[in-house]
């Protein structure tokens, strides 16, 4: 990994957004942050079209799936049928906790599906293993592996 | 009763003896033969014993052998029975004579059943030697023929009076007797004066106006009584060779009498029989009719052209048409032009080949409002199989209809109130939680950047606005799932409920504080049984006492169709008065602090076991324990349990 890593976010909501970009500084993450707040523009800017014509090929993709415009799971299927693009890794970071949503995504071959947690400790956790697994480990992070995750994000009523 | 019988047989011997021909001891109408049969059918077969006790005494009386008269007697009421259980059998039950088949029937075992006296009665006479064999034949043939004559003249006489359901009141007795007393003198003159030339039989035929008469203005009962006032005297005289039928020949004398007696009683027996036919006939057909006329269906009659003949009351009352103005119409004024040519053009093909058509029509009354009718139209055939009417009757559906419409209306309203719930759940949850998210993880970014900053309480503070966030979460969550259950389609997918137990025990954290045994496979949807079971078996090690962990345990037993899951705990246990609130929701009976929870999850259990058709209970003892007890209907089919 030469280059340092490159994470489109793909979420209309700007709280989310910003919540996760601090997630990402208080787990040390070196590399860069873009963020796009709808389906149409996620495929603009993975494409390289206008205005988007200078931007850095992603190397991992954060995608919402109830969004205008464009949602999520249409984001997903042509991401995935594009063959210059289908390479990227996505995470879907949803509100959703429904089986069928986690499903079709794994079906459309998202990466991961991570269920927003409400706490900043839940989202640092999920995120370290995101880094882990798909940003090589990503440029040291700062915790080690004795804050390794401790939920699922898939606890039963 | 036995006694009576056997008395009055042996008096009606005697009488027959006395009517006997002069010269011989043959009767031409053996009394006791009718009077035989007639006492089996009314009083049943068990008076037997009395036939036969005065049929020997009769003939002992006439000094025949002892021996003779036991056969006699044995041959006469084998005779009676024979004809008794014929009689019954054809009519199925004690015969009325008030049909022209049971009258049929009496003269064919009256002709037949005789043949056992007379070859029996007559070998008796000769082997007693009361007759020589040499005129076996000639004797079985009188007693054959006076057998014969006793039953068609006696029996139906006896049975019809015995029968009382209609008395005859006091004129119309008089009526008859005066009828039989002229219908006697008639016969005793035309058969006991000498008269006329001994063949003119053309005398005998003015006894039929009498028969007839009787049998029509006084039923089976005149008839049978004329009947023998015509006989009695025509027998008498013929005896004593006088009248229409004496002839030098006794045997000849004999027949023309008997013929005579034959036809006469036939003649008033069968009219007699196929007027009480007609009446009943018509009785019924009054009795439909008033059936029909106050009956709360319409009915209504066309002539094969579809034209109007009979509308009843119903019809009148509910379109408001009067009969008088319909009849002779065709009933299409009745249409709202609700009904598709189409399907009137089928209703035709069907009524008109034969079938019947049931369907639903939408009519107009006569004050221009509607009603709807269950229709039932089928044609009637006459017996050469052509359609001679059409009958239609209808049933006033109009409220029916209202209410299916109400029902329908109600419905469509429950389930868009259940979509309207279903999307206010979905956005409580999901909208709702995304300011949540922003509270939660600015708080902790607050912590986390300027934590050192604050002191211990404030950094408190925010520590309850983390954990109230969390427990705002659980609550949507809960909330969401309990809102949702009905969402879910699948419930009858084969679930086994030993990996559910197992998902479930993995996601309470309760690796070695749960003890699991045998589980069956049930039928329903995997998910929302394994919620249940996290939550039953996360409450079980949840409410323990302070300072002692709790240990849960999961069961099955088979209860006839149901299978009996027990969840049970050593825990602090439950007081009974909040058994039956505990399954409502948001009922807590503890403090956030104490022991957290949203409220939502046995309420959750309780609808999702009942949508699977089975049911919830609790038993708990506090301080010991709780027992949640889920019934679980057995799958129905082998293929549900090996699947």
């Amino acid at each position: 990994m030469s280059q340092p890593p490159h994470v489109l976010m793909v979420d209309d909501n700007l709280f989310d957004v910003e919540l996760t970009r601090e997630a990402l500084v208080e787990l040390g993450f070196g590399g860069s942050f873009a963020t796009v707040s709808n389906g149409l523009e996620a495929l603009a800017y993975l494409r390289g079209d206008p205005p988007y014509g200078d931007r850095m090929r992603p190397s991992l993709v954060l995608l919402d799936l109830n969004m205008p415009r464009l949602d999520g799971r249409s984001t997903l299927a042509r991401i995935k049928a594009d063959a210059a693009l289908c390479d990227i890794p996505v995470v879907i970071l949803s509100t959703s906790e429904s089986e069928r949503d986690v499903l079709d995504c794994y079906r459309g071959h998202a990466a991961a599906f991570i269920t927003k947690p409400v706490t900043m400790d839940d989202l640092i956790d999920k995120l370290r293993v995101v880094c882990q697994l798909w940003l090589g480990g990503v440029a040291a992070l700062p915790h080690g592996p004795e804050a390794a995750p401790t939920d699922s994000g898939e606890v039963p009523p | 009763m036995l006694v009576g019988v056997a008395v009055a047989y042996v008096l009606s011997a005697k009488l027959g003896f006395a009517m006997a021909f002069v010269g011989g001891n043959v009767s031409a109408v053996w009394i006791p033969s009718g009077l035989g049969v007639a006492a089996l059918l009314v009083g049943g077969l068990r008076l037997w014993p009395a036939l036969w006790a005065g049929a020997f005494l009769a003939t002992a009386d006439t000094g025949a052998p002892l021996l003779t008269a036991a056969g006699i007697a044995s041959g006469n009421t084998l005779e009676y029975i024979v004809a008794a259980v014929v009689l019954r059998r054809l009519a199925g039950g004690v015969p009325t004579f008030r049909s022209v088949r049971q009258v049929v029937a009496l003269a064919a075992v009256a002709a037949m059943a005789p043949a056992v006296s007379a070859l029996l009665g007559t070998a008796s006479l000769c082997l007693g030697g009361v007759a020589p064999w040499a005129i076996y034949w000639i004797i079985v043939k009188t007693w054959w023929l006076g057998d014969s004559a006793g039953m068609l003249l006696v029996t139906p006489l006896l049975v019809a009076w015995s029968q009382s359901r209609l008395p005859l009141h006091g004129q119309r007795m008089g009526e008859l007797a005066l009828l039989a007393a002229l219908a006697a003198a008639a016969s005793a003159s035309i058969f006991g004066a000498q008269l006329w030339e001994a063949d003119d039989h053309v005398f005998a035929y003015l006894m039929f106006p009498f028969l007839i008469w009787a049998a029509l203005r006084h039923g089976i009962r005149g008839a049978a009584t004329v009947v023998l006032a015509v006989n009695i005297p025509a027998i008498v005289f013929t005896a004593q060779g006088m009248g229409l039928f004496a002839r030098p020949d006794q045997t000849q004398s004999l027949l023309l009498l008997q013929a005579f007696m034959t036809v006469a009683a036939l003649t008033a027996l069968v009219t007699a029989a196929a007027l009480a036919e007609r009446d009943a006939a018509s009785d019924r057909a009054r009795l439909l009719g008033h059936a029909v006329e106050q009956s709360a269906t319409t009915v209504m009659i066309t002539d094969p052209q579809g034209n109007l003949t009979f509308v009843n009351r119903a019809f009148v009352d509910l379109t408001g048409h009067r009969a008088e103005d319909v009849i002779g119409t065709n009933p299409r004024f009745l249409k709202t032009g609700h009904t598709h040519p189409d399907e009137y053009a089928r209703l035709w093909e069907t009524i008109s080949s034969g079938r019947t058509w049931r369907g639903e029509f939408l009519n107009r009354t006569a004050d221009g409002g509607v009603i709807w009718g269950l229709a039932t139209i089928s044609p009637v055939r006459d017996e050469d199989g052509r359609i001679t009417h059409y009958i239609g009757t209808e049933e006033d559906i109009t409220a029916r209809k209202a209410g299916e419409a109400r029902l329908r209306r109600a419905l469509a309203k429950v389930e868009r109130a259940k979509a309207e719930l279903e999307r206010v759940a979905y956005a409580v949850t999901h909208t709702l939680q995304e300011p949540l998210r922003g509270i939660g993880g600015f708080t902790q970014l607050i912590e986390r950047r300027y934590g050192a900053q604050l002191d211990a309480e404030g950094r408190g503070y925010l520590q309850r606005v983390v954990e109230s966030t969390h427990r705002m979460q659980r609550l949507f969550r809960d909330l969401m799932d309990y809102a949702l259950i009905d969402q879910v389609q699948e419930v009858d997918t084969p679930v086994d409920l030993a990996a559910v137990v197992r998902a479930a025990v993995e996601a309470c954290g309760g690796a070695g504080r749960v003890e699991v045994g045998p589980l069956p496979v049930v039928s329903g949807n995997a998910t929302q049984l394994r919620h249940v079971m996290t939550h039953l078996i996360g409450n079980g090690l949840t409410y323990h006492p302070p300072g002692r962990l709790s240990r849960v345990t999961v069961t099955a037993d088979r209860d006839t169709d149901m299978w009996k899951i027990v969840i049970a705990d050593d825990g602090i246990g439950i007081a009974d008065e909040y058994h039956d609130r505990l399954f409502n929701l948001f009922v807590r009976l503890h403090t956030e602090q104490e022991y957290p929870g949203s409220g939502v999850g046995l309420a959750y259990c309780r609808r999702v076991v009942e949508r699977h058709g089975g049911a919830v209970g609790l038993e708990s003892d506090p301080g010991l324990g709780t027992r949640v007890i889920l019934w679980l209907p057995v799958p129905s089919t082998p293929e549900e349990i090996a699947a």
